[in-house]
């Protein structure tokens, strides 16, 4: 299993307002912003994994539906950041809306554990009056398996 | 910069893999956000009042880290008590709290007669003093109020016969984060 990381904007100075966007990929897009540093900067990892809950080797085609929650605001101080256009490298949800439902496909599981792994890349919105420091933003996200054939 | 370990754990009961199994998880975007660094002149490079002789030129250097003055060759000081006295270039420096900054600015000017018919006199040998990180790089680290100064001193040109006349040079001077 790989490490899941956090969806990572960097470190940057924002004079007023200003917005940063990671890609699925790891392209990095911004206006109104002076980075300082953008080694560590980078989409979230994402891992959804499948425990049938016994050593049993029948193979199993999975489909697991996955939500991602509404885009958040966060005020800290005199900054106040937003999560939006979240995108995934899955296969036809590029782009994806908050709520919206991402239909992940693990066909052919014959091992106790199957898993799909997902990057997730989405826009910070900054707003800034004074002040500064380390906001993070949860991401909650749900995920229930809806077909195991 | 914080790492997020996540996994959505879907595990079915040890005796069968239901539909419907749900599982749940909160992942993180984090950022980074800090003011900007900005700069202001508090004190222009003074090289004061001089005369130079008509025969001979010479040469005047303000010290960034000491303030002092020396002077070469036919160059001389003549400045009274009237607020003309030579003294580097003070700067102050306001950003992220704690934070290193650089300084770049460039290592020569060109003064040019503001008053009179003057020559342009070449300024060479700009220097830089951060009393915050003394040191031969350029670099500096904002107190905790997010505060700073630098100064800036360098050598002035005089050419033998120069005529009278107010001379100024403008030095560019850019404040990053380190």
């Amino acid at each position: 299993m790989q490490t899941p990381v956090a969806l990572r904007f960097g470190v940057f100075a924002v004079p007023t307002t200003g917005f940063r966007e990671v890609t699925a990929s790891g392209a990095i897009t911004g206006a109104g912003i002076f980075s300082l540093d953008d080694s560590g900067v980078g989409p979230a990892r994402f891992i959804v994994e499948y425990d049938r809950g016994n050593n049993g080797r029948r193979r199993i085609d999975l489909t697991i539906e996955v939500v991602l929650s509404g885009p958040a605001v966060l005020t800290q101080g005199g900054v106040t950041v937003r999560l939006s256009r979240y995108q995934t490298d899955l296969p036809g949800y590029g782009l994806v809306q908050a709520g919206q439902v991402l239909r992940i496909e693990i066909p052919n599981c014959v091992t106790r554990v199957c898993s799909r792994s997902f990057n997730l890349g989405g826009r910070l919105d900054v707003d800034r009056s004074f002040g500064g420091g380390l906001v993070e933003i949860p991401i909650p996200v749900d995920a229930v398996v809806v077909s195991t054939r | 910069m914080l790492a997020l370990a996540l996994a959505l754990i879907l595990a079915a009961s040890p005796a069968a893999a239901d539909d419907g199994t749900a599982a749940n998880a909160i992942g993180n975007a984090s950022a980074g956000i800090i003011q900007p660094i900005t700069v202001e002149v508090i004190e222009d490079l003074q090289f004061g009042t001089l005369a130079v002789g008509p025969d001979t030129g010479g040469t005047m250097t303000v010290d960034p880290a000491s303030g002092t003055t020396s002077y070469s060759g036919g160059l001389v000081g003549v400045c009274g008590t009237g607020g003309c006295q030579a003294h580097p270039a003070v700067f102050g420096v306001t950003g992220e709290p704690g934070r290193r900054y650089r300084v770049d600015a460039p290592t020569s000017a060109v003064a040019q007669p503001v008053t009179g018919n003057g020559p342009s006199l070449p300024v060479s040998d700009l220097r830089i003093a951060i009393a915050s990180l003394p040191g031969p790089d350029p670099v500096g680290r904002l107190d905790a109020a997010g505060k700073d100064r630098f100064l800036l001193g360098g050598t002035l040109q005089v050419t033998a016969g120069s005529a009278p006349g107010f001379y100024r040079a403008d030095v560019s001077v850019v404040v990053t984060y380190d």
